[in-house]
């Protein structure tokens, strides 16, 4: 072989070998713009020698403005994971060579021009020849995590947010596992059983049931577990750790994977405990008026029929006697005699009007239409003596047709016209009956022209035997309006009284247009 | 109008003796001609109208006053059962009751009483009264067919 066949040979070997190596860079150079994470080489003076194309993306600087720079650290302006603006001492490159250990994942941030901050996860290593312990540079891998970084801290705050949720929520919460275990309770719950978070989680949802309502959610529970039904609810009682029965409405719904497989129970407990014991006092004070209610009617019964017996005794005697030994008794035994039968008489009266008052109440007849000129000419009907004797005028509006018991609006306006005739002064009276139409209700006035009520005692002439004059002057046990004020209020209406002295007197009361439902 | 011989015969059902005894009185006051049996009790009030033991000899009255509130059988038992007999529902009851309360009661029980009166408290007028009870018999038995 000559030397020139030798020089030839060896061009073509270095051919050969310079295609091989480039062939070799540019499978290397494809090989690293695949890459879709940056990729930046650096030299031992740690300047970047070589990218990727991912790395113009990732870093947002061309090629050109990296190459021969000390990486884009030195370019960009960049920050800490906390924030704070990274200083050259802290470029990843330099950390790898000072410390002589490759970083893994060290974030560093590159603050946008718009403000935004693109988060970049920092990997480096030596490069070294073969066989030798001197690095000739770095690389550095540097991929794109801000989506991944928005993605954790939504993940973080949306934990924090139930967490807080969870924690702070004025039900009592849990999670409770397919074995009927709390498996996550909240602060409301513990209180309301009483028990520390640790001695709840883990025991079962039966045992700190109250024993005969322990199995009472069995059922729905199987049927939500099933996939029957979405979520139930059941008011129940647990023992608290104390031993005292807590009412709880519960409300229950399941929590399933995307398989639709059941994964726990999430569990509301309300605690209902007040209001029970205020239902319960509720009932029970209700239970107590019907009762008292209905002993007074009782009451009033026998108080009619047995108070009278004696009583009827007491004068029929006391008369008898007078009948009989008129001739034998002198003037005052008499008079004695004649006071014991005026004050059986009137305690007959009295019992008599006591009586016609609690009537009103339960012996009340249904609401019907009624048209309230009918008993208005009842009542005048009725007064029809008394009118004449008075020489007195009743005039009345147009009437309207109201739900009513009749029998009683009778025996109102006899009351109150009643009223009118017997206070009446020494003018002719004019009694007029007037009505006028309000949104819900009518509105009727008795107006006369008698001696009139001072109006400190407004109030007071509706109350039972509350009498404001003599009984000599003007007789009467005082029963009347109050009558009048309890039918107006068996009607759901309201009564009151206009005057002025020596002017005349104006009754008020409301009936309703409807009734919400007729009363027995 | 018929005219009657006899006394008319009233069969006073009441546990009370004093307003037994003021019926009598006031029969009297009022110069009803009567003769006035009185039973103390529902039971013995049917007995009498039953001729039962010392009864035996008992005649059928003429007129019944029927107080309500009688001790053993009340007397809406004892009304209720008159208007039951064949032999007694034409006698003609008054009701005597001490309150129109009762009265109203009473009537919601639908028994068919001839007649309800409410014990006054006043002499005179029970004496008007007991001398109606005379008017009112008189009535009852010139209908064509007695009492119901």
């Amino acid at each position: 072989m000559t030397a020139e066949d030798q020089g030839r040979d060896e061009a073509g070997e270095l051919r050969q070998a310079l295609a091989a190596l480039r062939e070799s860079e540019e499978r290397f150079r494809a090989v690293l713009n695949s890459a879709n994470e940056a990729i930046l080489v650096y030299d031992r003076e740690l300047m970047v020698v070589a990218g990727n194309l991912a790395a113009e993306r990732v870093i947002g600087l061309p090629l050109t403005d990296l190459l021969g720079k000390p990486g884009f650290t030195s370019q960009l302006p960049c920050v800490r994971e906390d924030g704070e603006p990274l200083t050259p001492e802290e470029r990843p490159t330099r950390v790898t060579v000072r410390s002589g250990l490759p970083l893994n994942g060290k974030v560093i941030g590159i603050r946008r021009a718009d403000g935004s901050v693109s988060w970049l996860a920092v990997n480096t290593g030596f490069l070294r020849h073969p066989g030798e312990l001197e690095y000739y540079g770095i690389v550095s891998t540097i991929s794109d995590i801000t989506e991944r970084r928005r993605a954790e801290t939504a993940l973080r705050e949306s934990e924090e947010r139930f967490r807080r949720t969870f924690e702070l929520a004025g039900s009592g919460l849990a999670h409770v596992g397919l074995d009927g275990r709390f498996r996550l309770v909240n602060r409301k719950l513990c209180e309301i059983l009483g028990y520390a978070p640790e001695e709840l989680v883990g025991r079962s949802v039966k045992e700190v049931s109250h024993p005969e309502d322990r199995d009472v959610t069995d059922r729905a529970r199987d049927d939500m577990h099933a996939g029957r039904r979405e979520a139930f609810g059941v008011q129940k009682r647990y023992l608290r750790s104390d031993g005292r029965v807590v009412w709880v409405d519960l409300t229950v719904t399941m929590v399933r994977d995307a398989q639709g497989k059941g994964l726990y129970d999430i569990a509301i407990f309300d605690d209902i405990t007040e209001r029970k014991h205020a239902e319960a006092a509720l009932h029970a004070a209700h239970e107590e008026l019907k009762r008292s209610n209905a002993e007074l009617a009782q009451f009033a019964y026998v108080a009619s029929h047995d108070l009278q017996e004696p009583l009827r005794m007491v004068s029929s005697y006391t008369q008898l006697l007078a009948r009989r030994y008129a001739d034998r008794l002198d003037g005052d035994a008499k008079e004695f005699m004649a006071y014991v039968v005026d004050g059986a008489a009137r305690m007959k009266q009295l019992i008599e009007d006591l009586l016609a008052y609690s009537r009103v109440g339960t012996r009340g007849r249904q609401f019907h239409d009624v048209a309230v000129e009918a008993p208005l000419r009842r009542a005048i009907a009725n007064l029809r003596a008394a009118i004449e004797e008075a020489s007195a005028s009743v005039s009345f509006d147009a009437l309207p047709t109201v739900p009513a018991d009749e029998s009683q609006l009778a025996q109102l306006f006899q009351n109150l016209i009643g009223n009118a005739l017997k206070f009446r002064s020494p003018s002719v009276p004019r009694i007029h009956v007037s009505c006028s139409e309000k949104e819900h209700e009518w509105e009727f006035s008795v107006a006369d022209n008698g001696i009139g009520i001072e109006p400190q005692y407004f109030e007071r002439i509706f109350m039972v035997f509350q009498r404001l004059h003599n009984k000599t002057e003007y007789p009467g046990t005082g029963i009347g309006l109050a009558i009048c004020k309890k039918v107006v209020e068996r009607h759901n209406g309201r009564i009151w009284v206009e005057s002025v002295p020596d002017q005349g007197t104006t009754f008020h009361f409301t009936l309703p247009k409807q009734q919400e439902n007729a009363h027995g | 109008m018929v005219e009657r011989n006899g006394p008319i015969d009233i069969l006073l059902v009441e546990d009370n003796p004093g307003d037994e005894r003021l019926t009598r009185e006031a029969l009297k006051e009022g110069k009803v001609y009567s003769n006035l049996h009185w039973a103390k009790d529902g039971v013995e009030a049917m007995d009498f109208l039953r001729r039962v033991g010392r009864h035996g000899a008992a005649p059928r009255p003429d007129i019944i006053l029927l107080d309500l509130n009688l001790p053993k059988k009340d007397g809406r038992e004892v009304l209720s059962e008159i208007k039951r007999d064949e032999s007694l529902k034409r006698i003609p009851v008054v009701i005597l009751t001490t309150s129109k309360a009762e009265e109203d009661v009473m009537r919601t029980y639908n028994l068919h009483a001839n007649c309800y009166v409410t014990k006054p408290v006043d002499l005179e007028k029970f004496i008007v009264v007991v001398k109606s009870i005379e008017g009112f018999w008189l009535t009852v038995v010139t209908l064509p067919n007695g009492s119901r």
